[in-house]
């Protein structure tokens, strides 16, 4: 990842990126508007300040991908889980580990209103706390941001509530009424322009697109090859399908996203045995809490992963296969909306989709879906200038 | 007169001291017969400054533009433009002699997050636009763009905003080499009634020139710098050139796309070892062109190092004016530039440069009339650079081109016809009379005629047929068995071509194909 000259950003990077030193911000925009550019740039600016910064996110992958990007500018501040950071942050401050909930069979549930009056009554002092800056904001539980709010000098949040796609994830009012950050245009902030998607892409991704408010971007005028929607009679196919692809663009970041942790590691070895080259293929997923693999950022290369860990991220091309072993009763649902409008949006240049077997009513819909958002591209086309 | 803080570079900041050449420039124009607009000259009287310096006041997302693109421009030569005084009357640039009038701050604070800087110029010797009676309230007017080499401090009202303002870093802006002051008292002139400036900016008649013209501006200059640096390179081969430039992009650790970029176009390159600098100056400039379609990420600090080697330490045979010369704009280019994306690269202040070195007899010292001349490919590419083809009759001259660009080694231009479809012309370079001519034949060609004309065009340099091999485009292939009797094929019905006696094969470049090929994103 590379920060873009003063040029290339836009007006409205340009007012983020300028936000006073001091104050909470939320900073909302959907995919491809530049969020973790302009997170980079803030942290940079603030990090030269002399203070101390942390850049939060929820997933371990995404922090991998911002880490690679702050490596790159040469940007000192340090990349963190929030599950890290708020252990870390607690430990330091109190003596001892955040409670969890009891009962909880997952070691992540927190026993938030324990932690939120430990921290009410005993507020860290402002000296001892870092500046924090949060991507994918809308990833964390709302009480995260009562608990930041008080556990760092000033919050910067990065997030798309569209893109929420578990049930603990937040939207902006709860981001906004937690963290204290106003509604105005003193506290929040827009980023509305796609820098990374094809308008190709960028239409299939609007009609997943759930109309929130940070709404869809605008267009992006850079034109692209349409969306591959392909049945294939085994996974095989599609596995040599990604080989020959890569043999032709060896160059290129492609990213391979699968539903399951099951099916990344099936297809991981199956590919890894066609191509080859453990130098080129990657993959990464979490089992019983324990990471395995390691994805590889900035290099051309695959990366196999699953739906989950994508976020946040983006590739050259995307490979979407095995799509009929995800189970949607209604795919015309939120949370498959949600789910599509994250993993269609992670593609610059390209976008393949393949399923095997029958083809499933969620299959049909998808589709259709891909056929309107191709002819509405084929009519806008005339329209571009060039 | 309170100094709160000042930081000053290692580096002075100072360029080679440009030569008054608005005269000299206006009477080169007048001799060639220009007929369009020029973003670089003069307006038509102009007095040259005594004053050792002027004032510009904006507010910080201007400033670093001026800073990123080396040169103030005019309001159309902003892409991304926040509300100052260049609105006010578009196509002047306002320049206070002492102090900015206090009441005009707020014209510069109209959007949000701006802060009010005032920018120092060293304008000794620069030749200001006339206009009646400007000097009463203390202002300076000019039409033509400022070159950031003139810029010597900026000044803030308070540490505050110095503290903001110096926080933030961009890529190709760099702060450090400006003194930056906090001295509210230049923020602190007389008030000069809005209206009153409004109508001293308008008496100076400035033309407003759209942007395009600074956009193309800058891609020629920005490549004419490139060009140099790359001009030996051009002279080994077309195909070593694209190695060392696809070694080069992977070095760099660039995108999938810097890689793939330098296969696009490299091969089309028809520079000769015994290239003269003009036609390598022009063919390495029609790549760095062809290139700028893509992105690709360059280091321009690299390429001014490369300017230095080839041309100033490794070039003995080199006269010595024309060293000079190149010294003098590489002293120009290393305080102007400083853009590790080319895309970023803005080159109006290269451009600016190039025309002042070229533009002046006494910069140079040698070729006609003490004139340095380095031929018409060159001054075409000036010529392009002052975005107005000035010098050059272009045919059709009722179409404006939307678009300028190179292929294989030729000019090409896009026009948009009556139905709004987009239609490429070759254009070349001809010659009556001493004035140039950039010609298509008087006609703009449809596609089937322009597949007609690419069908009789010349047999295609062995380099590209040589590239197609390489790159694995078979497609643009086309194998030709030539036998010596007609009478000697014999085609059977399995579509086995069967041939007696002697033949000659001959491989083809389809060039239509190769076209589409070169043009493919």
């Amino acid at each position: 990842m590379k920060l873009p000259a003063f040029k290339l950003l836009s007006k409205e990077q340009d007012k983020v990126n300028n936000l006073p030193l001091s104050g909470s911000y939320l900073v909302i925009g959907p995919p491809g508007s530049g969020k973790t550019v302009v997170a980079l740039y803030r942290a940079r600016m603030i990090q030269d300040q002399g203070e101390h910064t942390q850049l939060i996110t929820y997933s371990r992958v995404l922090m991998g991908y911002i880490a690679s990007g702050a490596d790159a500018e040469k940007i000192q501040a340090i990349a963190v889980t929030y599950h890290r950071w708020l252990e870390r942050q607690y430990r330091d401050l109190y003596r001892t580990q955040p409670p969890r909930a009891s009962g909880a069979t997952n070691s992540f549930k927190y026993d938030w209103q324990r932690i939120i009056k430990q921290v009410l009554e005993k507020p860290p002092p402002k000296g001892a706390i870092p500046y924090g800056i949060i991507d994918e904001g809308q990833d964390m539980p709302a009480q995260f941001y009562t608990v930041a709010r008080w556990m760092t000098k000033n919050l910067t949040i990065f997030a798309d509530e569209n893109q929420r796609i578990t049930e603990d994830q937040c939207t902006f009012d709860e981001i906004r009424r937690a963290a204290n950050i106003a509604a105005d245009e003193t506290g929040t902030f827009r980023l509305t322009k796609n820098y990374r998607n094809t308008r190709e892409i960028a239409l299939l991704a609007q009609e997943f697109c759930t109309g929130l408010e940070s709404d869809v971007a605008e267009l992006p005028t850079r034109s692209g090859p349409p969306i591959v929607f392909k049945h294939h009679q085994a996974m095989a196919q599609s596995i040599l399908q990604i080989k020959r692809f890569h043999e032709l663009n060896p160059s290129a970041e492609i990213g391979v996203l699968l539903p399951t942790k099951y099916l990344v590691k099936k297809f991981y070895h199956k590919l890894l045995y066609a191509i080859g080259n453990d130098d080129v293929v990657h993959h990464y997923y979490r089992n019983r809490a324990k990471p395995v693999g390691e994805p590889v950022f900035d290099v051309p290369g695959i990366n196999v992963l699953t739906y989950a860990s994508a976020k946040g991220l983006e590739f050259d091309v995307v490979f979407l296969p095995e799509l009929q072993s995800m189970y949607f009763s209604d795919p015309t649902a939120g949370d498959f909306r949600m789910q599509f409008y994250v993993l269609i949006s992670r593609a610059r240049e390209r976008l393949f989709m393949f399923y095997t077997g029958e083809k499933t009513r969620m299959l049909e819909h998808l589709e259709i879906v891909v056929r309107i958002a191709a002819e509405k591209a084929k009519e806008s086309a005339d329209l571009v200038p060039f | 007169m309170p100094r709160a803080k000042t930081e000053k570079s290692p580096v002075a900041p100072r360029a080679p001291k440009k030569p008054a050449t608005g005269a000299a420039t206006r009477s080169r124009k007048r001799a060639e017969g220009s007929t369009g607009p020029d973003i670089f000259s003069s307006a038509a009287t102009s007095s040259v400054s005594t004053k050792t310096s002027t004032l510009f006041l904006t507010n910080q997302f201007n400033l670093v533009a001026i800073l990123s693109s080396g040169c103030m421009k005019p309001r159309g030569g902003f892409s991304k433009y926040y509300a100052d005084l260049l609105d006010l009357v578009p196509g002047t640039i306002p320049l206070f002699t002492h102090k900015v009038p206090r009441n005009l701050i707020g014209e510069v604070l109209r959007e949000q997050f701006t802060i009010p800087v005032v920018a120092e110029f060293d304008t000794i010797g620069f030749a200001f636009t006339d206009a009646p009676e400007p000097r009463d309230i203390g202002l300076n007017i000019s039409c033509r763009p400022v070159p950031v080499s003139m810029l010597t401090r900026i000044y803030f009202r308070n540490e505050k905003d110095r503290k903001e303002v110096l926080a933030r870093k961009y890529e190709g802006v760099e702060f450090a080499l400006f003194e930056t002051i906090v001295e509210e008292s230049k923020f602190d002139g007389a008030d000069v009634p809005l209206e009153q400036l409004t109508t001293r900016l308008s008496a100076a008649k400035c033309e407003d020139l759209p942007e395009e013209l600074f956009i193309l501006a800058d891609r020629v200059a920005g490549s004419v710098v490139m060009g140099l640096c790359a001009a030996e390179q051009l002279s080994v081969s077309a195909l070593d050139v694209a190695k060392l430039s696809a070694a080069q992009a992977s070095s760099d650790g660039g995108s999938s796309d810097d890689q793939v970029l330098p296969h696009i176009g490299w091969p089309a390159v028809d520079a000769d070892p015994g290239a003269s600098l003009d036609e390598a100056l022009f063919a390495a400039a029609t790549h760095v062109l062809r290139r700028t379609d893509r992105h690709i990420a360059w280091d321009p600090l690299k390429v001014l190092r490369e300017v230095h080697d080839v041309f100033i330490e490794r070039w003995p045979e080199a006269p010595k004016a024309v060293v000079d010369m190149l010294r003098k704009m590489w002293l120009a280019l290393k305080m102007e530039i400083g853009y590790p994306h080319f895309e970023a690269f803005d080159g109006a202040a290269a451009g600016n440069a190039l025309l002042w070195t070229l533009s002046d007899p006494k910069a140079t010292g040698i070729g006609p009339k003490g004139k340095l001349d380095l031929g018409p490919r060159v001054r075409l590419m000036t010529a392009l650079l002052s975005g107005s083809l000035s010098g050059f009759e272009l045919l059709p001259s009722t179409s404006k081109p939307k678009h300028l660009y190179f292929l294989g080694g030729r000019l090409q231009a896009a026009f948009v016809n009556s139905s709004g479809k987009r239609v490429d012309v070759g254009l070349r370079l001809e010659t009556n009379d001493g004035s140039w001519r950039l010609v298509d034949g008087g006609q703009i060609l449809t596609k089937g005629a322009r597949a007609k004309a690419a069908a009789s065009e010349p047999a295609p340099p062995a380099d590209i047929l040589a590239a197609c091999r390489k790159l694995g485009w078979l497609d643009c292939l086309k194998t030709i068995v030539h036998p010596v009797k007609h009478g000697d094929v014999i085609v059977s019905a399995d579509g086995t071509v069967t041939i007696n006696g002697d033949a000659t094969v001959e491989t083809v470049v389809d060039m239509e194909i190769y076209r589409r090929r070169l043009s493919q994103k």
